[in-house]
């Protein structure tokens, strides 16, 4: 259908197309009405609870009857609650433990694995797959895996001649035995974020090295290592951020036994909320928890900036 | 210091197909001789100066320098540097670090390192910048950087990959001069890749040109550029190239379009006529010459010298010769370019009566390209 | 020194110089990869290795492989537990949440990089600042609005929070900012409307980050567990990850039985990544290099 005059043509396709527009006026009704459905959402599941949290954490809230005002007495109750000073220090030392070893791991891979091999692909997949199982999977698995009487470790470590171990039964070995689980479950993201960074690296960086007299080790050492230290930064955030809320393998695995060995902060908050129906102290905790997590990742940010600027 | 050597030096690189890109290359580069690789992209230039950096392995064939097989080492075990064609600065050492990487590398102590890159730095005059970081240098500074840190080990080969190609034209000439003075001054034998044929001529102590991996020739600037032993080479050197025209050669005249020269030993044929813009002149000087008139096309006035771009009778040759084709058409047009000196008082359209000054005609085979005769 | 210009190549023979060349060595870093791959993989492997035990098998020790695969610990589990149901909550509260997320995700983002509104940059800001809010400082209030919206114990609780994330609307912002302008302005000159320039014109080249979005998303909606746990209390409501803890506590002991129902709410997962591994990867790659 050929237009006779396409003037005309394009006339109306204007005023067509930019009929919402026109009528409507602007570009800032155009805006919001585009950020409409986020705003509702943003507002109803993320700002509002935000505030009414903080409402909540001075409230003595057992979440069926109404909320009694208490004022500060929830955070004066957590500076001197020793069960919740414990579950701190369990997930400092968890995180203490979890993230360096995460990051070491994965960086040893990613450098393992970038390379031109045969069966690269398979290696790879091996190393990727844990990525996508839950954390309840793994955390089921792994109690399989450290079964006391019946697990395959200790199989292995009988073969060794160790004794059996009693891994998740162990208020000295629980903790332990988290670490290694979530360790191996985060492996595969970071390497994937390692090789990603890795290959970023230009290959003629690499050759002018070789040609200026480094060997292997002193290319990565010297050259690359360096270049990844953006990418380690966002790693110890991020890895930090996530182990200082650890709950589900916890809940899973040892409901933060053996004697309140694995009682980390995140499920001494949930039992506080759902077990022993103080939703308001657990809030307090929650808050207290957020700073935690902020003071560490701006402290991590503002050190780790200056460390990756002027490394050589 | 020492000579660089090429032996039968193949290269093939994996593939579906896999492709071959130097040919049994034989090469000699003298001992503080800046030998020039030139040739369109493809031809294998870049590939035979990383055979010689170490980072490739030649498929079959030896190279040497001085006296020692290196084609087996990796490169930090020959002695050699390399300026990349994006410098391939360190991004997060300063200008000091960046220059100073090679030397700590080989163990040169802190005393010595500092006095070496000091020095250097006054050379290059980097000597402000030394504690930038390279994103905050502009190209030619990042240029001068990347030469100072392959100079600075003092090494016995230097190497460049096409290091002015980053660079805007005006400054393209200044460092090219720069890089020629620092070469004379250290005295260092060098291989310089480009795909800029005037790059070529200005630079080079020797050229040699390639195309699809195989060696075209291998002589002085001059040598190249005055007796090319092959179409491709004709072609390939000079701005504006050289003009190619179709001809036949008929018991020992060749006729090209409304050219008739004599062509004494020439076997009868198809050949390719080729002379360059500066072998044109005026009519009015070339008498006794034998005259070619030229339909006005384009005029570039460029103050010494002006462009005169038109038609003439005949039929342009291609470089990649078809051996099949019948002898060239009479009636056919074929677009050449003339240079002539100062400025001119021709205008677009007119007919330009030229004469060509024969002895600086070549003359080339048809199947394979090579050099039949001519020139000096 | 003369050469013809060019020289026909005979690919075959060059195939046979190449492999001339390699002499064929094994490269040592097999002996690394290898363990490392195993020690990523045994967990698995043992995994499947006892869903097709008996439990007798699995009360011996030192533990061997299964002498013949017990298939029934599948159909036992399969009958115990509801997980086609918990299959199906799954899959739909993720499709709609992955959708919902892509849509409204997309437009606040461009809108928040492109449209010059009031309040474009203060919007962003509080967007910015509740990423940085841990979900366990909003669960409790989260729960409360869901029942007195009366969605508790419903799949609505798991779709309605998680319909768009500041993460979310962060990242396609981010990405919107990295497109030059130009063709939006041509299309905009053309007559364009604002939703008219987005769809046709700038979204079709955001596969990537779409892409990313949608892969992040599913990875934390089909996996979430903390929320579920909370806003879920009837069996047949359950997810897949919900329900197989549930499915934990009752067969604590029964391990055969026990790894089949865990191999049943991975496989939809693995199943996935195997097929999709370069978009997972891809996707998890540049949403860390975007950090």
């Amino acid at each position: 259908m050929t237009p006779d005059r396409p003037d005309e043509v394009s006339e109306a396709r204007r005023s067509r197309a930019s009929l919402t527009t026109r009528m409507l006026g602007s570009d800032h009704l155009a805006g919001w009405l585009f950020v409409s459905p986020a705003v509702v959402l943003i507002g109803l599941f993320g700002v509002l609870p935000i505030l009414w949290s903080f409402v909540l954490s001075f409230q003595q809230n057992d979440l069926v009857t109404p909320g009694v005002w208490i004022g500060l007495d929830n955070y004066r109750r957590l500076a001197h609650d020793p069960m919740f000073a414990d579950s701190v220090r369990r997930t400092i030392v968890y995180t203490l433990l979890f993230v360096p070893l995460t990051l070491v791991g994965a960086l040893a891979v990613s450098v393992a694995l970038n390379r031109r091999l045969v069966g690269m692909r398979l290696y790879r997949t091996a190393v990727f797959t844990p990525v996508v199982t839950s954390t309840v999977a793994t955390a089921v698995i792994f109690l399989w895996l450290l079964e006391p009487s019946f697990g395959p470790v200790n199989a292995a470590l009988a073969k060794v001649g160790v004794a059996p171990q009693q891994f998740f039964q162990s208020p000295d070995q629980a903790l332990y035995c988290i670490v290694a689980m979530t360790v191996w479950g985060w492996l595969g993201f970071c390497v994937i974020i390692y090789l990603a960074a890795l290959q970023g690296v230009p290959r003629e960086l690499i050759e002018a090295a070789e040609i200026d007299g480094a060997g292997r080790w002193r290319v990565f050492r010297r050259v690359q290592l360096p270049l990844l230290g953006p990418t380690t930064l966002f790693l110890v955030v991020w890895l930090t951020i996530n182990s200082l809320q650890l709950f589900d393998e916890i809940y899973v695995t040892t409901r933060g036994g053996p004697l309140m060995s694995t009682s980390v902060v995140v499920y001494y908050l949930y039992q506080q909320a759902f077990v022993f129906f103080e939703a308001g102290y657990a809030t307090a905790i929650a808050y207290v928890l957020f700073l935690g997590i902020l003071v560490l990742t701006v402290v991590q940010l503002v050190f780790g900036r200056r460390i990756v600027h002027y490394r050589s | 210091m020492a000579t660089v050597t090429l032996e039968g030096v193949r290269k093939v690189f994996p593939g579906k197909p896999p492709a071959l890109a130097l040919e049994g290359l034989d090469l000699q580069i003298g001992d503080g001789e800046m030998l020039i690789l030139v040739g369109p992209s493809g031809c294998g230039k870049t590939t035979a100066l990383r055979c010689v950096a170490g980072l490739e392995k030649p498929t079959s064939g030896r190279v040497l320098i001085g006296e020692r097989e290196v084609q087996e080492l990796p490169p930090r075990k020959r002695d050699v540097a390399m300026v990349f064609q994006n410098y391939a600065l360190y991004p997060h050492l300063t200008v000091y670090k960046n220059l100073a990487f090679g030397l700590r590398e080989h163990r040169v102590s802190r005393d010595e390192t500092d006095r070496r890159v000091r020095a250097m730095a006054a050379m290059l005059g980097l000597e402000p910048l030394l504690d930038r970081r390279p994103a905050q240098l502009s190209g030619g500074q990042s240029q001068r950087v990347a030469m100072g840190r392959a100079l600075v080990r003092e090494p016995q080969v230097f190497l460049l990959d096409e290091p002015l190609s980053n660079l805007d034209a005006k400054l393209r000439g200044q460092m090219r001069a720069e890089i020629l003075q620092l070469q004379r001054r250290m005295g260092v034998t060098s291989l310089y890749v480009t795909h800029d044929q005037s790059e070529a001529m200005t630079l080079g102590d020797r050229i040699a040109v390639l195309n699809g991996g195989v060696l075209q020739q291998l002589g002085t600037p001059e040598e190249v550029f005055r007796n090319p032993v092959n179409l491709f080479v004709a072609a390939f050197m000079g701005t504006p190239s050289m003009n190619l025209l179709r001809g036949e050669v008929t018991g020992g005249e060749l006729r090209a379009g409304d050219l008739a020269l004599p062509a004494p030993g020439v076997p009868d044929g198809c050949v390719v006529l080729g002379f360059r813009p500066e072998a044109l002149l005026p009519a009015r000087e070339a008498a006794g010459l034998p005259q070619i008139e030229m339909t006005v096309d384009l005029v570039e006035e460029l103050g010494n010298e002006t462009l005169v771009y038109g038609e003439v009778a005949g039929e342009v040759a291609k470089v990649e010769i078809d051996a099949t084709l019948p002898p060239p058409l009479p009636g056919s047009r074929a677009r050449i370019c003339a240079r002539l000196r100062g400025f001119t008082d021709v205008r677009r359209g007119e007919t330009l009566p030229l004469g060509l000054r024969s002895e600086l005609v070549h003359v080339f085979e048809v199947e394979s390209g090579a050099a039949l005769g001519g020139g000096h | 020194m003369t050469s013809p210009a060019a020289i026909a190549v005979d690919p075959s023979a060059l195939e046979r110089e190449l492999r001339a060349e390699r002499r064929w060595r094994p490269s040592g870093w097999h002996l690394v990869l290898i363990p490392i791959a195993a020690v990523m993989l045994f967990p698995f492997f043992w995994l499947v290795m006892t869903s097709f035990s008996t439990l007798a098998e699995t009360r011996t020790f030192p533990p061997q492989l299964p002498h013949s695969l017990q298939w029934h610990n599948y159909v036992d589990a399969w009958q115990t537990a509801p997980f086609a149901r918990w299959l199906f909550n799954t899959t739909l509260v993720s499709l709609i949440v992955v959708v919902g997320n892509l849509i409204i995700s997309t437009l606040a983002g461009y809108a928040l990089a492109r449209v010059r509104f009031l309040g474009n940059g203060a919007l962003f800001l509080v967007i910015l600042a509740t990423v940085m809010v841990p979900f366990q400082v909003i669960m409790i209030p989260v729960l409360l609005i869901c029942r007195g919206l009366g969605l508790i114990d419903t799949l609505g609780a798991l779709v309605a929070p998680n319909l768009a994330t500041a993460f979310g609307i962060f990242l396609m912002r981010q990405f919107f900012k990295t497109m030059p302008v130009e063709i939006e302005e041509a299309a905009r000159i053309d007559g364009a409307g604002r939703l008219g320039t987005l769809v046709k014109v700038v979204l079709p080249s955001m596969s990537a980050p779409l892409a990313t979005l949608a892969i992040i998303t599913l990875l934390n909606v089909w996996n979430d567990f903390l929320w579920p746990l909370i806003a879920i209390q009837s069996e047949p409501n359950m997810t897949l990850q919900l329900g197989l803890m549930t499915f934990q506590g009752a067969h604590l002991t029964n391990w055969p039985v026990l790894m089949a129902g865990t191999v049943t709410s991975q496989i939809p997962m693995l199943v996935a990544f195997v097929l999709a591994q370069r978009w997972f990867v891809r996707s998890l790659a540049s949403s860390g290099l975007k950090g």
